[in-house]
């Protein structure tokens, strides 16, 4: 099954905060192995730019795919095979560092925002070269993200510049250009906001903001949808249908030439002729990780986080749950996540304490979350009016048929039945069980307690917070918990319009701390992980909560037994 | 054999642990291999088999054996019925029976069960102890009656025509009277043959249905649901699907010998000495 990461469904409606429900996280065969395995020696950024072993051979990185990318379009990206090309043959104004998610120059060498947050002057660096060999300018910026714009070209990734002035006329077709958007001169972009919208800069630095070169674009014949061209470090050299796609490193990439010389993107659909690939040495690095894993293969194994996090919702408009704070929080204390993550389903997922993934801006170590507790969580159950469970009405879980889902439900019924609460667990497809859960925004969804998963659209607290609780999205836009609550609603939105990065932070922990603490509208289970095979002569590897075909290619190093 | 069967449920409580308590260690990975206190091991949830695989034969029994029973009722009534009356009603119940035996059974079961994905919402389902397994039973029962009811009604036209039903109509005794004084108890060996014999096929289908997951819902120990959650571990951790395994293996080997026994018992032509 695809996992897909970014979003797997097309944004609709107004607004740009359209983060699309996690469908892929539950539906994802995350890939939880029964093994231990160290990360350490490979973590943390590598040197940049360190020298290759000197050989004559040409220093060949080959990694797998599960299927063919959809797109090398970036305006057409949406998922994550689609960007494990795109990421690395194209750059966009700012790029997004794997390893901090600190906003960094790409494209643009510096850029200001003005006071009121308002305006974004980009300034260009020097010397950025297409693949095609003709310098980077400012036009070429406007006119791709015209491109992005514009109706006819169906982006499902328009909204990332739908903050810009404009914008949204310029789309409908209603002015020749975008209000917002200018180029004072070849080395100078200005975008100019409708309104202080502090993730903007972020949201620049994903694919569908690539910029691309407008003689290569104009193609009527798309000759680019198999042979892409950009300004990243590698460029497409041959793409065999169903099979290989090569990269070669490109020589006047601006930060300098990767020091690997080729990318072969092998595509092998089935996960044990891919294991057998990696372990025979046809691949140096591999994205599934088989779940019994021979004991030798085991130190290769590179597991870290990913910005997603697992719950149980519980439904606020719903007996037992509405209105008795005391029991969700029984629950919670109930649940003995330690032991589900490292014991019972050892893997890349880690217990969790609360929303927002270590990675971004606003996570918070302090938050203390519910540890297990089984003596606190009677006497809550029984402060709850529940005395060991006496009295509680029928409450199910319901989970859609996928992956852990039903391990994990069953782990949950056991912790509570310690309690004396009994549940009885309701597994459904797909489509049933968001009936259940969803709801509608005026009348809540059937289901009490659900099993969920949320993954970030981008890097932002903003991005798991306002869709999951704020108020406004009661109901299929994402707050299936019915949660409401002003004083967070305020501090949500507040930090949208607050440009300071660590006084946006801040607003985000506190906003956490009073939902995880005080309202406890779900169970909070767990920080999402993901595991990556890496050869031990693959050196440079920079572990990065945006998945596994982010990581990037160039800072990897070989250093390959001569064969 | 067989009376283990029957007795497990019965002993099981006695003697082993809670069938939904985890008992493997709290910093061993589940499913831990058998030692002194779990002579089967644990689960993949870390619940003694011991304890699954004997409250999953209660399960499996009881969903087996109130199968045939339903089967057994239905088919009696309707192929004596058949039998009996002859004529449009038989043409109609034997063309029915032969629909549903021309079926594959297995898919037949499957889709009725799919079709009932919340068992705990239906009105008949609702009031047993266990509602998804009540779907396998009725289902199992729904197809069994087919086989038992053109057995009956052979049987039945058979002793029809025998000179002790005439002389009993002949003495004035009512159709109903002679069906259950004469007919039934006569035909009654080769029903109850063919009924011992159906339960290890419900048994079967009882575990395979759950195995694909439109059986009896977890936690509560079915042995089809053990071993589909074991069949992850098969290769490094076998003893997990290889317990209920054996069990399912020892009941439907129990009932197919019960069953040749009673024919041994009931037919004499077979049990004439070569």
């Amino acid at each position: 099954m695809k996992r897909t990461f970014r979003g797997n469904a097309d944004p609709r409606g107004p607004g740009l905060r359209r983060i699309l429900p996690a469908a892929a996280l539950l539906a994802a065969p995350l890939l939880l192995a029964a093994c231990g395995s160290r990360s350490g020696d490979r973590s943390g950024p590598a040197a940049a730019g360190a020298a290759p072993a000197p050989s004559a051979a040409p220093q060949v990185f080959r990694f797998r795919l599960r299927e063919e990318p959809p797109t090398v379009d970036p305006a057409q990206m949406t998922d994550n095979l689609s960007e494990a090309v795109i990421m690395n043959v194209f750059r966009g104004l700012v790029a997004m560092d794997p390893a901090t998610l600190a906003v960094v120059p790409a494209i643009a060498s510096s850029w200001t925002v003005s006071p009121d947050h308002l305006t974004y002057t980009f300034h260009l660096r020097d010397g950025v070269l297409f693949h095609n060999g003709r310098a980077v300018e400012a036009k070429d910026i406007v006119w791709s993200f015209e491109r992005l714009l514009k109706k006819d070209t169906h982006s499902p990734r328009r909204w990332l510049l739908e903050p810009v002035a404009g914008a949204l006329d310029f789309a409908a077709g209603k002015a020749a250009s975008v209000a917002g958007m200018t180029a004072p001169d070849p080395r100078t972009v200005v975008l100019r906001l409708d309104h202080p919208f502090a993730p903007f800069l972020g949201m620049l630095t994903m694919g569908g903001a690539s910029i691309v070169p407008r003689e290569i674009y104009e193609d009527s014949e798309k000759k680019y949808l198999r042979a892409p061209v950009g300004c990243g470090p590698f460029k497409v050299v041959r793409w065999e249908p169903a099979s290989l796609i090569e990269m070669a490193a490109f020589d006047h990439y601006y930060d300098g030439r990767p020091a690997v010389d080729r990318v072969q993107v092998r595509i092998i659909e089935n996960q044990v002729t891919a294991f057998q690939e990696y372990r025979t040495g046809g691949l140096d690095s591999l994205d599934e990780v088989p779940d019994d894993l021979p004991p030798e293969v085991r130190p290769e194994v590179l597991r870290y986080p990913l910005l997603g996090v697992g719950y149980i919702g519980l439904n606020l408009d719903r007996a037992p749950f509405k209105g008795n704070v005391a029991l969700r929080q029984a629950i919670n204390y109930a649940v003995d996540k330690e032991y589900l993550w490292t014991t019972l389903m050892p893997g890349a997922n880690v217990p969790g304490r609360g929303l927002i993934p270590p990675g971004i801006p606003g996570y918070d170590p302090e938050l203390p979350g519910y540890p297990h507790d089984e003596a606190r969580a009677r006497s809550l159950l029984a402060k709850a009016g529940y005395p060991a469970g006496r009295g509680l009405p029928p409450i199910s879980l319901w989970f859609n048929t996928s992956g852990d889902n039903r391990r994990i439900a069953e782990q949950v019924q056991a912790d509570l039945r310690k309690i004396g609460v009994n549940l009885t667990l309701r597994e459904v497809d797909w489509g049933a069980y968001l009936k259940a859960v969803e709801g509608t925004a005026d009348a809540p969804g059937e289901a009490q307690m659900f099993r969920f998963g949320w993954a970030l659209d981008y890097p932002d607290a903003d991005a798991v917070l306002r869709p999951l609780l704020h108020s406004k999205n009661i109901g299929p836009a994402g707050n299936y918990f019915r949660y409401r609550n002003p004083a967070f609603d305020d501090l949500v939105d507040q930090a949208l319009v607050i440009g300071e990065p660590a006084a946006r932070a801040d607003l985000y922990r506190k906003a956490e701390r009073l939902a995880v603490m005080e309202d406890a509208p779900m169970l909070f289970l767990n920080y999402y992980g993901s595991m990556t095979l890496f050869k031990p002569y693959v050196h440079g590897v920079t572990p990065t909560p945006l998945g596994e075909f982010r990581i990037p290619l160039e800072r990897l190093r070989l250093d390959k037994p001569a064969s | 054999m067989t009376l283990g069967a029957l007795a497990a449920p019965v002993v099981g409580p006695l003697f082993a642990p809670d069938p939904y308590t985890q008992v493997a260690p709290r910093d061993q990975t589940p499913p831990t291999p058998p030692d002194r206190d779990h002579p089967f091991g644990t689960d993949a949830m870390g619940r003694d088999l011991v304890s699954r695989v004997l409250f999953g034969a209660s399960l499996s029994l009881v969903v087996a054996v109130g199968a045939q029973a339903v089967a057994l009722a239905l088919g009696i009534a309707i192929g004596s019925l058949a039998g009996l009356r002859g004529g449009l009603v038989d043409a109609f119940a034997m063309r029915g029976a032969d629909v549903l035996l021309a079926l594959p059974s297995p898919l037949v079961a499957l889709a009725v069960a799919a079709a009932i994905p919340e068992p705990e919402s239906v009105p008949v389902l609702r009031s047993l102890p266990v509602p998804s397994a009540g779907v396998v039973l009725f289902v199992l029962a729904g197809i069994g009656w087919a086989g038992i009811a053109r057995l009956v009604r052979g049987e039945i036209r058979r002793l029809k025509a025998e000179s002790y039903t005439g002389a009993a109509r002949a003495a004035g005794a009512g159709a109903l009277r002679i069906l259950g004084r004469h007919l039934l108890p006569n035909a009654s060996g080769p029903i109850l043959v063919a009924a011992t014999l159906g339960l290890g096929g419900n048994i079967l289908m009882e575990a395979w249905l759950s195995f694909l997951g439109v059986g009896a819902r977890p936690p509560i120990p079915s042995w089809g649901t053990m071993i589909a959650e074991a069949q992850i571990h098969f290769l490094q951790r076998p003893w997990a699907g290889l317990a209920p395994g054996l069990a399912i293996l020892a009941a439907v080997l129990g009932f197919n010998l019960l069953g040749d026994a009673l024919r041994d018992r009931f037919d004499p032509r077979l049990a004439v000495p070569a």
